[in-house]
């Protein structure tokens, strides 16, 4: 059975292209454009990866992760954060058991297979 | 008397894959290893499974008064922070649910500092890869107590913040690309 990734980031382009280059790969994917329509979702979807993007507006990327942590859904998915940000914020340390990656934009698509591939062993 | 040797590692983002690398490299049996990679407790258990199958060294979950052993790799179970304790004269895990420390639990500065104690100029603490500024409390109780520290280095490490704020204390012997610090902490050991 594929793997779910559910991929949020409010750039419409970039959800294409990774729903498209992971589908490639045999995942099911989901693409989303906001944190609220991803929290409203995912228990529906119970996706085993998110890649979550940082900066969304309404909610942001940490604060899905943690209002994912919050309702008890975070625990067994492998999330992984896409970000231009260089360095994550150290405020959000309480959410490190949560989140296993940290992948920056732009990335090179090999790169990105390859980091989704290696969350999907763990 | 407590002779055993001990390596301590941590890590938080990044830190699965960065444990996939340097843990199947330990090799013998004249040191024990105690690991923390701060992941919630609904993964811990196939992660270490899996770490387990690529470990030359036998990797467990500690368990309370489980005296330690050298050639194992040890991680706390989840949700439990893990401490070395001295009983009966002999290293012996102490697990606990004290609240969390730096946000986390299990904590890396608990673990080091009790490691600290405990094998003194006989322990290597080791920060990779993470986020928040867990275990450099525990890095500086090390080098106190004489024993060394290493950090990952920038452009290895996934999020350099963890391995930073260990850096910050000046208790770090040598910041090394991951792919260095095996051979270092066994020139130390």
């Amino acid at each position: 059975m594929a793997k779910k990734v559910i991929v949020v980031d409010d750039d419409k382009n970039m959800v294409d292209i990774v729903e498209l280059l992971l589908k490639k790969e045999g995942f099911e994917v989901h693409g989303m454009l906001w944190g609220e329509e991803c929290l409203e979702s995912v228990e529906q979807i119970n996706p085993d990866i998110m890649l979550i993007d940082v900066m969304m507006p309404g909610m942001g990327g940490w604060e899905l992760v943690r209002r994912l942590k919050d309702r008890g859904l975070a625990d067994k998915i492998k999330i992984a954060m896409l970000t231009v940000v260089d360095k994550p914020d150290d405020e959000n340390a309480d959410l490190s058991p949560y989140v296993l990656d940290y992948i920056r934009k732009p990335f090179a698509i090999p790169d990105l297979i390859r980091r989704v591939k290696r969350l999907d062993s763990f | 008397m407590n002779n055993i040797k001990a390596v301590v590692i941590g890590a938080s983002i990044g830190g699965m894959d960065a444990l996939h690398r340097l843990l199947p490299k330990f090799k013998t049996d004249s040191y024990s290893v105690f690991v923390i990679q701060h992941i919630s407790t609904g993964l811990v258990e196939r992660f270490v499974n899996q770490l387990s199958r690529k470990c030359i060294l036998d990797v467990e979950f500690g368990r309370d008064d489980m005296p330690v052993e050298t050639g194992k790799i040890y991680f706390p179970p989840g949700d439990n922070h893990m401490e070395i304790k001295i009983r009966n004269d002999a290293p012996t895990i102490s697990l606990n649910k004290d609240p969390p420390v730096n946000f986390v639990r299990p904590s890396l500065d608990v673990l080091m500092k009790s490691v600290a104690e405990t094998f003194k100029e006989n322990s290597v603490g080791v920060i990779l890869t993470g986020i928040g500024k867990d275990g450099a409390e525990g890095m500086r109780s090390i080098k106190r107590s004489g024993g060394k520290t290493i950090a990952q280095d920038e452009a290895t490490s996934v999020v350099f913040s963890m391995p930073k704020s260990a850096i910050h204390t000046r208790c770090v012997n040598r910041v090394l690309p991951l792919h260095q610090i095996y051979e270092e902490i066994m020139a130390y050991l």
